[in-house]
């Protein structure tokens, strides 16, 4: 084939009613040759996700395009009246939607999801296609596959109707590194052997890395560079690109200013310890459901695991691995069913939370993954940092000052605060108890890789000046090994192993481990 | 995605057009009009006159007559007050018990949640006017027992709607937070939960504010409200209701009342929530 699938001329999408200074995409002006595979990086609100709506001719509710064009594989989606563009979506482009748990109707089995788009009779051949074998999988319900299963399940509804252009919105990010790696794999294959033309858009560069052989960087609705994948990969032109390079952490490489290297302080004292610590989990932690119906899961099986004063401890597995499990056992929301868990003067933290003194509770203090979730929508700052202490103005000012915040925030509420901000308050809202401990849950995994390194750059700070001990969980190899003194690894609710983040990387001690490294490295 | 979310939320509805309407400005009237009545330069809502009964409108009497003679603007605009102050008080009452039994049943959990919930759809189950009508004939018609009788039938739905609402913020992890503090169950409920749902709580509050008033209305229809000759929008209702066909200002007057009353608080409803969606 030859010749460009993907021609879009100065096109720019505004919010509807809205003047071109409000611009979602500006002035875009893209060429992609047919059979080639281009990938799109940019984080968040950067117009990514409007371009590749765009491409299969839909700009999304309450935008509209001002001016320019896009034709996709020789089509003007905008001009076309819409239900001869209907019968091109999916015959001529076909978009693979970003979230898998929301993309498939949950009241359809699998073979029904294939009827609605008219394609029964090839569902084997499809399945087939994406590595989906068996007959079982065809009377399947969408809740019933694997993140994995169900992202190939949207590649083969997509493939249905031979399309020849492909686009794909964030198709791996919800996905552990295994699981991912053989998503891509899958889509390099798909695209040599049908000669697709592939658009994948990704907030990560690695990923557009493995597939892309060209790269687009967009950032505020405008594309600021458009080179091959070599190039923005090692020589980026643009200094926003260069950013977003340093800005992504990579596997022994020490995090920014404050770097963790040799002994932490007093690294000889245990201040946690845990033997043979086993939870197991009820469905729905059991309150609400009819003990008949209760499905019990090992979350933890038999861990050991010691932290030691001022450390930060990195925790890594895979969804499932226990990791989130082993923290609230740590700070009281779960209670371990065997085994002991104990602090260095004594006090026993096998206990509900209810049991624990306010001031056990004061000691362990923990920051959640979700930041939308983890403020009250309806406090002000002020509220949120002063709840249950006998904090001033000032002094919560001066927590604010230490997570880099202004004074100022203090009347805000959440929703007028970014991704980062509310991370920020929620690691203050930590800090103001004075804690032993500081349990950190995947808090920078909703973050983009700029606003990531600049709150791990501020942690690393605050542990330079407090020598909190942090424990820091993460299903990020890279993430974890460039800010930790040493890595645990679960897998399954079991401890594979524990070791220094330099012994680690370089003799993993482990199979499952030395997999991790080699797929971080990818 | 994320793009199209960020330039499409909605940017905060400003204070005026949040509370100034339509609906805002008849409920502050009736509620002006039901505090400051007696103030009004009116004749007596009460006095009779044989002698000029069922007029039309004049000078003399705006809105005309009734069939005992008595001035129908005086008595329709006298007539909100048992209505209002009654609805007024039953729902307060209503939307406080709502929400100490809705957030106590979804605290508790296990057998305290199941026995709260399946006593509050027994009370959702029987007909509320059956049940006024009953109380009001064997333990009487005092205001006090229609307004706990009232807030007693009115208050499973807004305890049904804050268990519901109440469950769905206790798994948020700000709520999880509050527990690592070493919060207790009333601190979680008054500081983390009812701030968040306030919202729906008021809107669901206020809707019941209408139902009351219809049903206290019907209630003084049926002549099991309030008594004679006191002046009431449902009672003035069904003794006008016979002659209808000689004069039907001192009907119109009191349902225009009752309906404007009802639409504007409904119409408020709307406009709040609306706010509170931002």
């Amino acid at each position: 084939m030859s010749g460009p699938a993907i021609e879009v001329e100065g096109l720019t999408i505004v919010p509807r009613g809205a003047g071109p200074g409000a611009a979602v995409l500006r002035d875009i002006h893209l060429q992609v040759e047919a059979g080639t595979r281009l990938g799109v990086v940019g984080e968040s609100g950067s117009g990514k996700s409007t371009l590749l709506r765009a491409l299969a001719g839909t700009c999304g509710r309450g935008l509209e395009v001002s001016s320019g064009s896009a034709r996709t594989a020789g089509h003007d989606l905008f001009a076309v009246p819409d239900d001869e563009r209907r019968a091109l979506l999916g015959t001529a482009v076909a978009l693979v939607p970003q979230s898998v748990g929301l993309s498939l109707t949950p009241h359809l089995t699998v073979e029904a999801q294939f009827r609605d788009v008219g394609m029964l009779d090839r569902v084997a051949e499809l399945l087939d296609e994406v590595g989906l074998h068996g007959e079982s999988m065809r009377s399947r319900y969408p809740h019933e596959l694997s993140g994995g299963e169900q992202q190939r399940v949207l590649l083969a509804l997509g493939l249905a109707r031979d399309p020849g252009v492909l686009l794909l919105d964030e198709p791996t990010s919800a996905l552990d590194v295994g699981v991912a790696d053989g998503i891509l794999q899958l889509l390099e294959q798909t695209q040599e052997r049908r000669g697709l033309t592939l658009v994948l858009v990704s907030h990560d560069l690695g990923v557009i890395e493995r597939v892309a052989t060209r790269a687009v960087v967009m950032r505020a609705g405008e594309i600021l560079e458009d080179a091959p994948i070599e190039q923005v990969m090692h020589a980026p032109r643009h200094p926003y690109t260069r950013m977003l390079l340093d800005a992504a952490p990579s596997l022994g490489q020490r995090h920014g200013r404050h770097r963790i290297d040799g002994e932490p302080v007093g690294a000889a004292e245990t201040l946690v310890r845990a033997e043979a610590l086993s939870v197991v989990r009820t469905s729905a932690d059991g309150r609400r459901v009819r003990r008949a119906a209760r499905r019990s899961t090992t979350a933890l099986e038999s861990v050991t695991i010691e932290l030691r004063r001022g450390e930060i401890l990195g925790v890594i597995g895979e969804s499932g691995s226990g990791k989130s499990t082993l923290l609230k056992t740590v700070c009281g929301l779960l209670t371990p069913t065997s085994g002991s868990l104990t602090m260095n003067d004594g006090t026993d933290l096998a206990v509900p939370l209810r049991k624990r003194p306010t001031s056990v509770l004061r000691r362990i203090q923990m920051v959640m993954q979700n930041p939308d979730d983890s403020l009250n929508p309806a406090h002000t700052v002020r509220r949120i940092l002063q709840a249950g202490t006998a904090l001033d103005d000032d002094a919560s000012a001066a927590l604010l000052a230490a997570v880099h915040l202004e004074r100022s925030l203090l009347d805000r509420r959440p929703a007028s605060l970014s991704g980062g901000e509310k991370q920020r308050v929620a690691i203050a809202r930590a800090l103001a108890r004075e804690p032993d401990v500081l349990l950190l849950d995947e808090i920078t995994s909703a973050l983009d890789v700029t606003v990531q390194a600049a709150v791990l750059d501020t942690l690393l700070e605050l542990h330079a000046r407090l020598h909190t001990t942090i424990v820091f969980v993460s299903h990020d190899l890279a993430v974890v090994s460039s800010i930790a003194h040493r890595i645990a690894v679960l897998r399954h609710g079991r401890l594979l192993e524990v070791a220094d983040t330099n012994t680690l990387l370089a003799e993993p001690g482990e199979e499952y481990t030395a997999s991790l490294l080699a797929l971080a490295r990818r | 995605m994320t793009a199209v979310s960020a330039s499409l939320a909605p940017t905060s509805i400003p204070w005026r057009r949040r509370w100034l309407s339509v609906g805002a400005v008849v409920v502050a009237a009736h509620v002006l009009l039901a505090l400051f009545v007696p103030l009004l330069p009116l004749q007596s809502p009460t006095a009779q006159d044989a002698s000029a009964v069922l007029q039309g409108a004049s000078g003399a009497h705006w809105l005309g007559t009734d069939d005992l003679g008595r001035d129908v603007l005086s008595r329709t605009l006298w007539g909100g007050r048992p209505s209002i102050g009654i609805a007024f008080g039953a729902v307060l009452l209503a939307g406080l018990l709502g929400v100490l039994i809705g957030a106590a049943a979804a605290l508790a959990g296990g057998w305290l949640d199941d026995v709260l919930m399946r006593v509050n759809d027994v009370l959702l189950a029987l007909p509320s006017l059956l049940v006024l009508m009953l109380v009001a004939s064997f333990i009487g018609r005092q205001p006090v027992v229609l307004t706990l009788t009232l807030a007693v039938m009115y208050a499973p739905p807004i305890a049904r709607l804050v268990r519901g609402a109440t469950l769905g913020v206790l798994g948020r992890d700000f709520v999880v937070a509050a527990r690592l503090r070493g919060a207790g169950s009333v601190e979680i409920v008054v500081r983390e939960v009812l701030p968040s749902i306030r919202g729906v709580v008021i809107t669901e509050v206020a809707m019941q504010f209408s139902w009351i008033l219809l049903a206290f209305s019907s209630l003084s229809f049926l002549g099991l409200g309030t008594t004679p000759p006191t002046p009431e929008w449902g009672l003035m209702v069904a003794g006008a209701r016979t002659y209808i066909t000689i004069n039907a200002l001192p009907l119109v007057a009191p349902m225009v009342m009752l309906a404007s009353l009802v639409l504007a608080v409904n119409s408020l409803i709307d406009r709040s929530a609306l706010g509170e969606q931002s």
